[in-house]
């Protein structure tokens, strides 16, 4: 049942009957307008008024009511659907609305029977053998798995003498104010790995980027600092995911293999003129600094600048600059991802 | 290939205000004036439409025929179709990729999978296909279509049968829930590939950002139980119960005061075929934001804010700009009437006929 145009849809039809706005519009005016759009979607993002936050927030929480996703990546859940499928029904349906149908496939059926049933025992037999092979496979690689994570946890006790280092703070804050204005204007996310308590990467927040942090020691776990591991975050970080990498105390603590697979990564995980920082202390230094016990005992021992210099340039990156500072025995090294 | 006396049409589906049995009614006019005999062949149609259609199994032409194959779903009668000798012309409206429901919706992944397979091996079968937008021919393309034998004509729809009614209760209803921020609406099954997800987020964005109390109102039977729950759950996380509405499946009345009181049309959809619902919008004077994807920019051509990318903060800028600048909302409502008028009958008649031409040699149209 119809009914008056209503106020707002009057109003609507005497906008467009104007003969002059349907002149002055084009297809290039709008495209304007989307420029401006999204221009104010970045000025309110870089003002802090829209916390980067927010949309990871809003993501996370849809991401949680998508009901197969996690079933789909559940091996005993995938296993158990391969294993009721492998069971093939010999009969089928034979019913018809119209009788004769009915009969001719029942006919039909009975016909062939002795043939189906051969052929469905074979396909039976191999399904089923082939799912019981996937799930002995299941086991093996979970007892793998196990024993894995159980060398895991044996290894930190290595890693433990090291974390008797005191952790050092002194560094990131004596570079802050240059890491902040070297990684503000990058374009795309910012990790700062490892991040202590986070002040950093408020920093950058605070100047309008898109930064979050890791840090295995972080007190709390939430968006913007993440309580992980650098290098096992930076390995399931995705191929040009980032904009800007800020490196401190894993650049100093990691032994030396995983210091050169950091360099690697750092030049995988960040995109084409994407950033890198490195923040480290001078080796002479930091000995005099460590008490010899300690220093002997921890597993890795700082770079040398000029060594982060030659593994940033093995690893793509151009125009590596290393900043020191004499008084501090720290050095800042910034690069670019080619 | 001789002048063929008969052309008729397969639909799987033929159901009353559907683009595709509305578009196959719109066709058989224009067959029957280009002085074929034709008839609409379905798998299954509702008691209104019955008149209007035949069953597929009864099909038993007297003389020569051209079978135009309305694609839009997976269908035992694309099987049928592929075993018959007569020439076969696909229109193809588009099936949504699987992906879209595997999470969800798993059967029918599966059913949307058998879906394609039954429209790509039609494919040597066919000696012509038409595909209802430019994105859709490409689809084709993918499918193992050859793009000599494709071509694009837009869908026949009589721009009268966009018009809609208006409820006056609904509409006094919608009005008194008014709200103090601009009212947006979406029309469209809800299902994964048409992101409500994503408007209900822009909603929030707009909420956070600008303030006031914006109203969603998405209208549109759900697809997917499942994603239909997950959507009330996001509401409900983010506290917008007040502002969404989930209207499901409405008269047309009803949709009619739906767009008498919304302020912006918006389309945040990953994957559309064509999106009628968009017309329906430009025909009602409501300014569209919508994101640039599947056969979306083609569509729109222009007559809307077409948004490159679709985060909760471009989309929350886009909807307060329209609501906000009387000068936009103007321009894009008149660039709205005016490509409308690319779809008028006369010229989308036209644009079929010619389509259909090399598979009706002989025939003057």
């Amino acid at each position: 049942m119809g009914s008056p145009i209503p106020e707002k849809v009057r109003k609507r039809r005497a906008i467009s009957e104007n003969p002059t706005a349907s002149q002055s519009s084009s297809e290039g005016d709008f495209d304007a307008v989307v420029e401006e759009i999204q221009a104010e979607a970045r000025r309110r993002r870089e003002s802090g008024e829209y916390p980067a936050a927010f949309e990871r927030e809003l993501d996370a929480l849809f991401e949680d009511l998508v009901p197969e996703r996690l079933r789909e990546h559940d091996f005993e859940a995938v296993l158990d659907r391969a294993e009721r499928a492998s069971l093939i029904d010999l009969h089928a349906p034979v019913d018809d609305e119209r009788r004769a149908y009915a009969q001719v496939k029942r006919g039909v059926q009975k016909l062939i029977l002795w043939y189906m049933d051969y052929v469905v025992r074979q396909l039976a037999t191999f399904a089923a053998s082939t799912t019981r092979a996937v799930r002995l496979l299941g086991n093996r690689v979970e007892a793998i798995d196990e024993r894995q994570t159980a060398l895991a946890r044996r290894l930190p006790e290595v890693g433990d003498v090291g974390d008797l280092l005191p952790r050092d703070h002194h560094t990131v804050e004596s570079w802050s104010d240059g890491a902040v204005a070297l990684l503000s204007g990058v374009s795309g996310r910012i990790l700062h790995a490892e991040a202590g308590d986070g002040g950093v990467v408020k920093r950058l927040l605070d100047a309008g980027a898109d930064a979050y942090g890791v840090d295995p020691e972080a007190a709390e776990d939430s968006l913007e600092l993440r309580a992980q591991g650098a290098l096992e975050h930076l390995g399931v970080v995705g191929e040009g995911a980032l904009g800007g990498l800020l490196l401190s105390g894993i650049t100093d603590r990691a032994p030396t293999e995983a210091k050169i697979r950091l360099a690697q990564v750092a030049g995988e995980v960040l995109a084409p003129g994407g950033r890198v920082v490195l923040l480290g202390n001078d080796p002479e230094h930091w000995a005099e600094r460590v008490p010899a016990a300690l220093a002997d005992l921890a597993p890795g021992r700082p770079f040398h600048a000029d060594t982060w210099r030659l593994l940033l340039e093995r690893s793509g990156f151009d125009g590596v600059d290393v900043r020191t500072g004499p008084e501090t025995g720290t050095y800042l090294v910034t690069a670019t991802r080619g | 290939m001789p002048a063929p006396a008969a052309v008729h049409q397969f639909v799987s589906s033929f159901v009353p205000r559907d683009a595709v049995s509305m578009h196959a009614l719109g066709v058989r006019g224009l067959l029957r004036d280009l002085g074929f005999d034709s008839e609409i062949f379905v798998k299954e149609s509702r008691a209104e439409m019955v008149r209007e259609s035949r069953f597929y199994r009864s099909f038993d032409p007297t003389g020569p025929a051209v079978l135009v194959y309305q694609a839009a779903t997976g269908s035992a009668m694309a099987d049928f179709l592929g075993a018959r000798r007569e020439p076969l012309v696909v229109n193809y409206h588009n099936l949504t990729p699987p992906q879209f429901f595997a999470a969800w919706e798993p059967h029918t992944a599966v059913e949307l999978d058998v879906g394609r397979r039954q429209i790509a091996d039609l494919a040597p079968r066919a000696d012509l296909a038409v595909a209802v937008s430019a994105f859709n021919e490409s689809d084709l393309h993918g499918l193992g279509y050859d793009p000599a034998r494709t071509t694009v004509a837009p869908v026949l729809i009589d721009p009268a049968t966009l018009h809609r009614e208006v409820d006056p209760a609904t509409r006094d209803r919608l009005e008194a829930d008014g709200g103090d921020g601009p009212a947006i609406l979406f029309v469209g099954r809800l299902a994964p590939n048409k992101a409500q997800h994503d408007l209900v987020k822009a909603l929030a964005a707009l909420v956070e950002v600008y303030g006031g109390s914006p109203r969603l109102r998405l209208v549109g039977a759900p697809s997917s139980p499942r994603y239909q729950r997950a959507l009330r759950g996001l509401v409900a996380a983010r506290g917008l119960e007040a502002n969404v509405e989930l209207a499901g499946s409405v008269t047309d009345a009803e949709a009619g005061a739906h767009y008498a009181t919304a302020d912006v049309f918006c389309c945040l959809s990953d994957h559309e075929g064509f999106c009628v619902p968009l017309l329906e919008a430009m025909h009602h004077g409501v300014p569209i934001v919508a994101y640039a994807a599947g056969a979306i920019p083609e569509t729109l051509a222009g007559a809307g804010l077409l948004l490159p990318e679709k985060d909760p903060a471009t989309v929350a800028a886009a909807l307060h700009r329209v609501a906000t600048d009387a000068s936009l909302r103007e321009r894009l409502v008149v660039a709205g009437r005016r490509r409308l008028q690319d779809f008028a009958l006369d010229r989308a008649r036209a644009r079929f006929a010619e389509a259909l031409r090399p598979v009706l040699e002989g025939v003057p149209v």
